[in-house]
């Protein structure tokens, strides 16, 4: 594996559970409020939705974007 | 648990339900625009007529099914005041205590009594869909069975959470090695999507495994609320001469005012009592359009007998019921909803491929220091670590 994989893969240390699941918490976090808030309401609730419910799609997209 | 543990529990638990979990995710992604696909395929519409115009009495609307489908009963009747705010659906069958599955529709306009159309409701694309999707053909059992195929998943998610730490402590969030082995390729994809789709994934399952439980919950209402509250009719003979369904759903309407009807079970079917209709009626927010509240009208004198709301259980399936069709925040929801299934589809096909293609452990080089993302070495770095302590 090159230089370059390395760089953007790869992180200098052993990471705790912490660092592991920060990322995944708040997506989760962002999928609950999605989904709980299109249950509320309509409009801005609706819009709060799709936003939140976005979030883990868009990640994905950046993470594709990046990829080694 | 030990990392290999959890690791046997992933495997298992993923390989058993795997299949079935394509066969949902794949059936259940036309599903979730079943309402826009109906629209193109031009289901009838109530012809147009001045705004305002009142409604037939629903007396004359059975009469009209009836006529139409001679020898039959009426079991059900309902409406969409949102999408079709002008027409009334009859649900007929053979005999009051037919199949449940039996169903023929009939389509009446409620302003004129007459019929639009006769649907067949037991074939086309969506149908097969749909039928596979619940219970694979195979009726009750076939629910159930799939009911457990999602508590499975449920238990392969968390499983997989786990394992997420020990692939991921030398990776970044997102990595995805696309330059190595195709192996490492759609590790990295399994495990990405994966861990983005958990709360989505666990959610949609859970309350899927709920809906499977509907007739189950069904036969606890009946046996509890419903007995209680038609228990002084208990040992009467079943109504011969029925009230005016008019005079009834006025009852019903005038007992729940902010509510609006939308179904009605007759008497002697799973959802009423021999000597009841019962209305369902519904609110007009997202969670009260869901929250079905029953109102039972005494079929031989029209007059209010109860209107209680549904216990925790029954709320549990209305609110698992959107939660699994992502039908409650418009378009731009269903199609989250549709781009997270195709998600779960490649979760689902990466790991069988992880699984088919596993490496052999001799076959790796131990010189080679770099391979933190491989299972097999970060399960054996973590066996390591665990048999120092």
């Amino acid at each position: 594996m090159n230089r370059n994989e390395s760089r953007l893969v790869r992180t200098d240390h052993l990471q705790s559970p912490r660092e592991v699941f920060r990322i995944p918490v708040w997506l989760g976090g962002a999928s609950i409020v999605g989904l709980v808030s299109a249950l509320l309401g309509d409009e801005v609730w609706d819009v709060l939705s799709w936003t939140t419910i976005l979030a883990p799609i868009a990640v994905v997209a950046w993470a594709w974007r990046r990829r080694a | 648990m030990s990392t290999k543990t959890w690791f046997w529990v992933h495997k298992w638990s993923s390989l058993v339900c795997t299949v079935f979990m394509l066969l949902l995710c794949l059936t259940g992604l036309p599903l979730i625009f079943s309402e826009e696909i109906e629209h193109l395929t031009g289901v009838v519409e109530a012809p147009p007529m001045p705004a305002g115009t009142p409604n037939a009495s629903l007396d004359r609307v059975a009469q009209a099914a009836l006529e139409r489908r001679p020898g039959e009963v009426i079991r059900y009747m309902f409406w969409e005041q949102d999408e079709h705010p002008d027409i009334t659906y009859v649900s007929m069958a053979s005999a009051v205590d037919a199949p449940p599955d039996e169903s023929h529709a009939v389509i009446i306009d409620s302003r004129t009594a007459e019929v639009l159309d006769e649907p067949k409701t037991d074939e086309g694309f969506m149908y097969v869909m749909l039928k596979l999707h619940t219970d694979m053909f195979a009726g009750l059992p076939g629910m159930l069975f799939l009911g457990a195929m999602g508590l499975l998943m449920v238990v392969a998610i968390v499983s997989g959470v786990v394992l997420y730490y020990p692939f991921m402590r030398r990776l970044k969030f997102g990595a995805l090695r696309t330059q190595r082995s195709t192996r490492v390729k759609w590790l990295d994809w399994h495990n990405l999507l994966g861990i983005v789709t958990v709360v989505w994934l666990v959610v949609v399952g859970v309350t899927g495994t709920i809906n499977t439980l509907n007739r189950v919950v069904l036969s606890l209402w009946q046996m509890d609320q419903m007995a209680e509250m038609t228990a002084p009719y208990r040992g009467l003979p079943p109504v011969t001469e029925p009230a005016h369904l008019e005079a009834s759903i006025r009852t019903a309407r005038a007992a729940v005012p902010e509510m609006d009807v939308s179904l009605v079970a007759f008497p002697g079917t799973m959802f009423s009592s021999p000597h009841h209709y019962t209305f369902f009626l519904k609110g007009n927010t997202p969670v009260t359009s869901r929250l079905l509240k029953p109102a039972l009208v005494d079929a031989t004198t029209a007059q209010l007998t109860d209107s209680r709301d549904m216990p925790w259980y029954v709320k549990t399936l209305f609110l698992s019921q959107p939660l699994h069709f992502g039908d409650y925040g418009g378009l731009p929801l269903k199609l989250l909803w549709a781009v997270l299934d195709i998600f779960a589809i490649i979760v689902l096909g990466s790991g069988l491929y992880l699984w088919l293609r596993k490496p052999k452990v001799a076959s790796i080089s131990t010189k080679h220091t770099d391979v933190s993302g491989e299972p097999a070495n970060a399960l054996r770095r973590a066996n390591t670590k665990e048999a120092a302590q």
